[in-house]
């Protein structure tokens, strides 16, 4: 089958090198509307199908493809779905920005239907959705509230990120809502200028309504090590795991996500996992 | 010697929050903001230590909310302009708009300075409500370098229409002559009222925000008794007092100003968290020479405590990991690895 990419920035490229790695496509166009951008320059060297006629350049080419990956902003991501959604009846819209379009999908989570406009959430909310709701689903009423704290290397955070924090924050929020049913919960995001760059790191904080039991924390450490092993296929390098609690009230799961390397350096897992979860969907859409 | 107008903000409510893990009360605010008030003091910032929107498990839990905390502070002040500060990932637009709401004067939009270009929402809505926005530089020592890098983060809040911007250094590693060399250099590329905003690590606060000043600051934070995260801010009742020596007309009623200090340490008799004066112990000036973020210290209390470490070889621990405000969930992970090797 066929697909198009829409955004050069970081997403985009390294969306265009997994495509060509997964061996599903036949045929993958990356457009932008800026012949002059970083992006653009980079597609140009390595010889990649590119175009810089922007949103209408995707409309002429919409015929034979089957998969619309948007790589662009949240902002860029409600102009464009505007333009295409009466034209997208029989495709697939992978949303990869933060924006609220789209039904939320987590491979982990949602395996075997994939909705036709489909939204990734965020790297914050595809990292933590499948381990807040495996822990939700045990600890049950006694949880009380959910915490998120991201921590990302400076270099990973391009434009549309910096830009986009606000969206960040509130579509994550809304997912781990709509999805895990947790409604006290709070997502907060660090960008680490340190050098050499740090890996992309999650730290959640649990809290619950009284001490947790021994029971609760080996299902829990069960069910952890179950979410690493699934999530390895599609991100070899995803680890959670406990820290012995302190307060016995707070439960603390920290994530390292380092990535696979392809465009993108390894520490910045949180755009790796983005185009990597998008990929490995893409693998059970035939045409 | 020194000819600029000189506005002193108070931060003692928003900054000394850290040195009581966020747990000033209504009560505190009201008595404080009215005595404040009689003292003269013309900016008084409220809220979590690490501003609007912060209370959160990672960075310790405010006792009351942003809501309280503002329309308390509101209710007492009459003439002294009231102002926040608001970090990108921790506050959402959602956030400024309750404060806009609670009659907020000042909107204080600060990150770690090299990542200055994450205020753009918050400085763009700030400005489409018409409200009163400044930048802050925390951190500032990261962009202090040969290549002048503060330069191009001053270029890039200037650019988005901020007139007010505040170098913030949060580490308290700033030494006089880097104060001088800061302030020239900006002065001599723009147009922009400037601020400083000292911690005490070693011993200069006052002293970096006399030549702060003297190079060009219009407004210079500071908190009574130093109250602040780690070593302390910049002692208002000494700054005050400094000024008047140098002939630097602040209108601040200085007896007033000693009561309020005097007074001060009582507000806490009921609370759970104990009053200490904000003191350089050996961990904050190790704190400062690493760069890390003096509001770091409780944690890194906290955590070492617990798990039983030696709080040198913490901050240690914490500095190789080049750490910065806002990570504080990442402390414990640190010496957590720490434990692990011993």
């Amino acid at each position: 089958m066929n697909c198009i990419i829409i955004g050069t920035g970081k997403i985009g490229v390294d969306l265009y090198i997994k495509c060509l790695k997964s061996k599903n496509f036949k045929r993958i166009f990356i457009f932008n509307q800026d012949k002059n951008s970083e992006g653009a320059k980079y597609c140009l060297k390595k010889k990649f199908n590119y175009s810089s006629k922007g949103i209408e350049g995707v409309i002429k080419n919409l015929k034979d493809t089957k998969i619309i990956f948007d790589a662009t902003s949240a902002k860029s991501n409600i102009f464009i779905l505007k333009k295409l959604r009466k034209l997208i009846n029989n495709k697939y819209f992978i949303n990869l920005t933060p924006s609220i379009n789209g039904e939320y999908v987590i491979p982990y989570i949602n395996t075997n239907k994939i909705p036709q406009i489909t939204n990734l959430i965020t790297c914050g909310g595809q990292t933590s959705i499948p381990v807040i709701n495996e822990v939700k689903n045990i600890l049950g009423p006694k949880l009380k509230y959910v915490e998120l704290v991201s921590n990302i290397a400076a270099k990973s955070a391009g434009k549309a990120t910096r830009d986009n924090i606000d969206e960040y924050i509130t579509n994550t929020e809304r997912a781990i809502r709509k999805i895990t049913k947790v409604n006290k919960i709070k997502v907060m995001i660090n960008i680490n200028p340190a050098e050499p760059p740090v890996n992309m790191m999650n730290s959640l904080f649990f809290e619950l309504t009284k001490d947790i039991s021994k029971e609760d924390l080996k299902k829990i450490k069960n069910s952890i090590s179950k979410i690493n092993s699934r999530i390895k296929i599609y991100m070899p390098k995803y680890n959670a795991s406990i820290f012995e609690t302190i307060e016995k009230k707070i439960l603390r799961i920290s994530i390292e996500v380092i990535g696979h390397g392809d465009s993108l350096p390894t520490y910045a897992g949180n755009l790796d996992i983005m185009t990597s979860s998008a990929v490995h969907l893409s693998n059970s859409i035939h045409d | 010697m020194i000819k600029n107008k000189l506005i002193i903000s108070d931060v003692t409510l928003r900054d000394g929050n850290h040195a009581v893990n966020h747990s000033i009360s209504r009560e505190i605010i009201k008595k404080y903001c009215e005595e404040a008030e009689k003292a003269n003091i013309k900016i008084i910032e409220v809220g979590h230590g690490n501003g609007l929107g912060a209370s959160s498990l990672s960075i310790g839990k405010s006792l009351i909310t942003d809501k309280v905390a503002l329309t308390t502070a509101r209710k007492a002040l009459k003439k002294a302009k009231l102002s926040i500060h608001s970090i990108p990932g921790f506050s959402r637009i959602t956030d400024l708009q309750k404060a806009i709401d609670c009659g907020v004067d000042i909107f204080r939009i600060g990150t770690n300075s090299t990542e200055i270009d994450t205020v753009y929402s918050q400085v763009k809505f700030c400005n489409k409500k018409k409200v009163e926005v400044w930048g802050v530089l925390m951190m500032a020592h990261l962009v202090y370098n040969k290549k002048k890098d503060y330069l191009k983060k001053i270029k890039y809040l200037v650019d988005l229409g901020v007139k007010t911007i505040i170098i913030m250094d949060s580490a308290g590693i700033f030494l006089p002559g880097d104060i001088k060399e800061i302030f020239t250099n900006i002065k001599k590329k723009f147009k922009v009222n400037l601020g400083f905003h000292g911690h005490n690590n070693f011993g200069t606060a006052v002293w970096n925000s006399v030549i702060a000043h003297k190079y060009g600051a219009k407004i210079i934070d500071a908190s009574i008794k130093g109250f602040g995260a780690g070593a302390g801010n910049t002692q208002l009742d000494i700054l005050a007092t400094v000024m008047a020596r140098l002939n630097m007309k602040t209108n601040i009623n200085l007896n007033r100003l000693y009561s309020l200090a005097k007074v001060f340490p009582t507000y806490f008799k009921k609370n759970v968290i104990k009053y200490k004066n904000p003191y350089s112990e050996p961990k904050n000036i190790m704190s400062a020479n690493y760069g890390l973020f003096s509001g770091f210290a409780s944690k890194v209390d906290y955590y070492s405590d617990k798990l039983n470490l030696d709080d040198i070889e913490a901050f240690k621990a914490i500095g190789k990991k080049k750490l910065v405000a806002g990570q504080e969930d990442l402390i414990i992970n640190a010496l957590y690895n720490l434990k692990k090797k011993k």
